[in-house]
C-alpha cells in the first residue's frame, strides 16, 4: 500500500514537473524577473542608456508622490477609469439584454457590436484624429444639423480633449462587455427564467430576482478588466493628443515612457509603475474580496 | 556593461557553435558583410530615397550589403535610445542624443579623414576631441515660411522688423487670412518653432553661448532677454495671429493646410521649404529683428552614427561616409526636404522649391549672422537636458492656450532643474 502511496506521489511529482514547470518558467521569465527588476531599479537612480545608478532608497517614491504631474495623469485616469466603468457595465448590459435573443439576425447584430473592440485603440484614434480636428467631419456635421454653438475644438481645449480621449477609450470597452454579458445571459437555467414566468414575476421583477444576480461574475470580470484598462491607458492619448495639451490628457503609462526613454530617468519610471501596478492590484483585490462575499 | 558583456558572451557562444555546426564547409570566396542602418521616413524623405542611395553604396561595395531598418515614427532620438536601452543597436543610426550615447559608450568616433570634403566645421559636435556625429546637411531652423500672395493682397512686404512683422499679421488677418498657422496634436514638437525663432534673435543672436550658460545657471529662463522673446510671442497670440486649432492639428495635417493658401506665415524647420502648394509659391525669410539686422538660425545635420557593438566598424564607417557625401542623397534631400548640402559642386536638382532657394540665399550670404539653432537637442556643451524640449513643448501649448509668461519661464526653469539632476 505505502509503496502505491509512494508510486502516486512520485508520478505527481513527474506530472507537475511535465505540466507545471514549463508554465512556471514562463511566468517567471515573463512576469517574475521583470517585476523583480523593475523593483530593484525603482531603487536606484537608473540610466538605461549606461545601465547604471546608485541606490537611492525611496527618493524615486517620493518624487513621484510629490510630482504634480502625476497626480494630475492620475486624476485623468481616474475620471476615464469611472467612465469605463459605466459606458462598459450599463451600455454592455443594456445592449446583452436586446441582443439576447433567438433570431438569426441577432447573430449579425452580436458581431457588429463586438467589432469595435477588435480594433486597437492606435487605430481607433487615427480615425477619429481626423474627426474631431476643429475642420473636421464632427464640426462641419454639428454646423450642418444648425448646432454651431455646439462646435468646439475638441482636441485644442483641455477639457474637450479630455471627454474626446475618454469618449475614444470607453467605445470598444461596450462592445467587449456586451459579449462578456450575453456569455452570462446565456448561462442562465432557462427552467429558472420559466419558473419566475408561472409564478407570475414580470420582466422586472425577473430581472432582479434572477438574471442580475446571476451575472455577478459578468459584473466582476468586466469591472476588472475596465479598471485595469483605464489605469494602463496609453494608446488613444498618444495618437490623438500626444497627452496635450499642456498635458491633459496625460496618463501615468505615458509618463512612465517618458521618464524612462526620452529623459532617461529609468528608476523614476520604475517607482511610477510600481506604484501604478500596486493601485491595479489594490482595486482588484477589494473587487475580488466584494465578489467573492456576493457569492457567498 | 554587464549588457555588452552577456552580449559578448552570447556572440562568443553563437560563434563557437556556428564555427563548430559549419564543421569542414569549404571557406566562402569572399565575406559579405551585413550592416543594419537605422533611418526614418518623412512626407519628403520616402523609403525610396533610402533604398535607392542604400542601392548606390552596396553597387560600389558588392560585399556589403546594408538591411535598411525604419523608425515608426519621427522622434528619431526617443527610438534610438529605446534600441540602445535594449542591447539591438543597429550598425549605423540616423540622428541619436550624442552625449547620451557618448556616456553610454555606445558609438565610435570617425576619423578625420573621414571628413575631407564636407563642409563641416573643424571639431563641431566633438566630445572629448573625438568626433562621433557626421553630418550630411544643414537646415535653417527655424525659418519663417510665408505666402507671398497673402503678403501682397494685405499690401504689406516682407518685413525686416518685429514690428513689420507685427503690423504685417494685423494686415494679414484685417484681408481675412490667418496671419500664422502653428501645429501641435500628437506632434507636440511640432508645437515650438515660432517661439524657437524669436529666442534665436532675441537671445542667441546677442548671446550665442546662451543655453552654455544656462547649464552653468549662469542665466535662467526668468531673465529679461528670454522673457522679451516670450512675450513676444503672448503678442501675437493675443493679437489673434494665430489659427484657433493651433493645438488641435498635428504635423501632416499643418502641412495639408499651409498647401491650402489660407494662412500666411508658418515657422518651421528648415524642411518646412519641402513642402508644396498648388495655389502658391512659398518663400522664406529669418525672424525679424527688432533693429532689423538679420540673424539666421541653422543647424548642422542630422548626422550618421556608427554603434559601438557593431561586428564591422570599418564597413560601417564606410558605408556611414559614402552616405554623408552622396551626391544622389542630397540631390533628393535638397530637393524634397529643403537640407542644404555638405558637400561642393551640387547644384539644386530641379523641382526644387523656390522657399529652398530663398533659404540657401540666405544661409550662403556671408553678411547675415548665424547662430545655431534653440533648442539644441543633439549634442554638444549647449545641448538641453534629456527630455527637456518635451516640457518646453507641453509649457508653449499652455502657452497658446492663453497662459502667462511668467507661468512659461518658470516651467521651464524647474523642469530643467529637475531633468539636469
Amino acid at each position: 500500500m505505502s509503496k502505491f502511496l509512494s508510486r502516486q506521489r512520485l508520478n505527481g511529482a513527474q506530472t507537475f514537473a511535465v505540466l507545471g514547470l514549463p508554465g512556471i518558467a514562463l511566468y517567471a521569465v515573463a512576469v517574475i524577473i521583470p517585476l523583480t527588476l523593475a523593483i530593484r531599479y525603482s531603487l536606484l537612480d537608473f540610466n538605461l542608456l549606461t545601465s547604471k545608478g546608485p541606490f537611492v532608497g525611496l527618493d524615486n517614491y517620493r518624487d513621484v508622490l510629490t510630482d504634480p504631474d502625476f497626480w494630475s495623469a492620475l486624476g485623468f485616469t481616474s475620471v476615464l477609469t469611472v467612465y469605463l466603468l459605466l459606458a462598459a457595465n450599463i451600455g454592455g448590459l443594456l445592449l446583452a439584454l436586446l441582443l439576447n435573443r433567438r433570431r438569426r439576425v441577432f447573430n449579425g447584430l452580436r458581431t457588429i457590436a463586438f467589432v469595435p473592440s477588435i480594433l486597437s485603440g492606435v487605430v481607433l484614434a487615427y480615425i477619429w484624429s481626423t474627426i474631431l480636428t476643429d475642420k473636421g467631419v464632427l464640426n462641419n456635421t454639428l454646423g450642418l444639423l444648425g448646432l454651431a454653438e455646439l462646435q468646439t475644438s475638441w482636441l485644442g481645449t483641455p477639457l474637450a480633449a479630455q471627454a474626446s480621449v475618454i469618449f475614444i477609450s470607453g467605445w470598444p470597452s461596450i462592445g467587449f462587455s456586451t459579449v462578456v454579458y450575453l456569455a452570462g445571459l446565456q448561462s442562465i437555467p432557462s427552467e429558472l427564467l420559466e419558473a419566475a414566468s408561472v409564478d407570475g414575476a414580470g420582466p422586472v421583477r425577473t430581472f432582479r430576482a434572477i438574471t442580475w444576480p446571476l451575472l455577478q461574475p459578468s459584473l466582476f470580470v468586466v469591472s476588472t478588466m475596465m479598471i485595469i484598462g483605464g489605469v494602463k491607458s496609453y494608446d488613444v492619448s498618444a495618437v490623438l493628443t500626444g497627452g496635450g495639451p499642456a498635458g491633459a490628457t496625460d496618463t501615468p503609462a505615458l509618463q512612465i515612457l517618458r521618464h524612462g526613454f526620452e529623459e532617461n530617468r529609468a528608476g523614476f519610471a520604475n517607482a511610477q509603475a510600481i506604484i501604478l501596478l500596486s493601485i491595479i492590484v489594490l482595486i482588484s483585490v477589494v473587487g475580488y474580496t466584494i465578489s467573492a462575499k456576493r457569492e457567498k | 556593461m554587464y549588457r555588452l558583456r552577456k552580449a559578448g558572451a552570447v556572440a562568443a557562444v553563437t560563434a563557437v557553435m556556428a564555427l563548430a555546426l559549419s564543421g569542414c564547409a569549404p571557406a566562402a570566396p569572399a565575406e559579405e558583410v551585413k550592416l543594419s542602418f537605422l533611418t526614418y521616413t518623412s512626407p519628403n524623405v520616402t523609403k525610396e530615397t533610402w533604398e535607392k542611395a542604400v542601392a548606390d553604396i552596396e553597387a560600389e561595395n558588392p560585399n556589403i550589403k546594408i538591411e535598411l531598418l525604419y523608425t515608426p515614427d519621427l522622434d528619431r532620438q526617443g527610438y534610438a535610445k529605446q534600441l540602445l536601452a535594449s542591447g539591438q543597436l543597429p550598425d549605423i543610426l540616423w540622428d541619436v542624443p550624442l552625449t547620451d550615447f557618448v556616456d553610454a559608450g555606445a558609438l565610435l568616433p570617425y576619423e578625420a579623414s573621414d571628413f575631407e570634403g564636407l563642409n563641416i566645421p573643424a571639431g563641431f559636435n566633438a566630445v572629448d576631441g573625438k568626433q562621433y556625429s557626421l553630418a550630411n546637411g544643414t537646415f535653417i531652423y527655424p525659418g519663417v515660411f510665408y505666402n507671398p500672395d497673402a503678403f501682397d493682397a494685405a499690401g504689406v512686404g516682407v518685413p525686416t522688423t518685429f514690428d513689420e512683422l507685427v503690423d504685417a499679421a494685423a494686415a494679414i488677418k484685417a484681408n481675412g487670412k490667418t496671419p500664422f498657422l502653428l501645429s501641435s496634436g500628437s506632434d507636440t514638437w511640432s508645437t515650438e518653432f515660432l517661439l524657437n525663432a524669436l529666442v534665436c534673435t532675441d537671445v542667441l543672436g546677442s548671446n550665442p553661448d546662451w543655453l552654455i550658460q544656462r547649464k552653468a545657471d549662469k542665466v535662467s529662463f526668468s531673465d529679461p532677454e528670454f522673457v522679451k522673446a516670450v512675450n513676444k510671442f503672448v503678442e501675437l497670440r493675443d493679437a489673434g495671429s494665430f489659427n484657433s486649432d493651433a493645438l488641435s492639428i498635428n504635423y501632416s495635417q499643418a502641412n495639408a493646410a499651409w498647401a491650402t493658401g489660407d494662412y500666411a506665415m508658418w515657422p518651421m524647420g528648415g524642411w518646412g521649404g519641402g513642402v508644396k502648394s498648388d495655389v502658391f509659391t512659398p518663400g522664406v525669410f529669418s525672424m525679424p529683428t527688432d533693429d532689423g539686422t538679420p540673424i539666421l538660425p541653422t543647424v548642422i545635420g542630422p548626422s550618421l552614427y556608427i554603434s559601438a557593438t557593431t561586428a564591422h566598424p570599418e564597413e560601417a564607417r564606410k558605408v556611414a561616409v559614402a552616405l554623408a557625401g552622396l551626391t544622389s542623397l542630397q540631390e533628393v534631400q535638397m530637393k524634397n526636404d529643403a537640407q542644404f548640402p555638405v558637400i561642393d559642386g551640387i547644384t539644386p536638382p530641379e523641382g526644387t522649391t523656390q522657399a529652398t532657394l530663398d533659404g540657401l540665399k540666405l544661409y550662403e550670404d556671408k553678411s547675415i549672422k548665424q547662430v545655431y539653432g534653440f533648442p539644441n537637442t543633439l549634442s554638444g556643451d549647449d545641448m538641453a537636458p534629456s527630455g527637456w524640449t518635451g516640457e518646453y513643448d507641453k509649457a508653449i501649448q499652455a502657452l497658446i492656450g492663453g497662459g502667462s509668461s511668467a507661468d512659461f519661464v518658470k516651467a521651464l526653469d524647474d523642469a530643467w532643474a529637475t531633468l539636469s539632476k
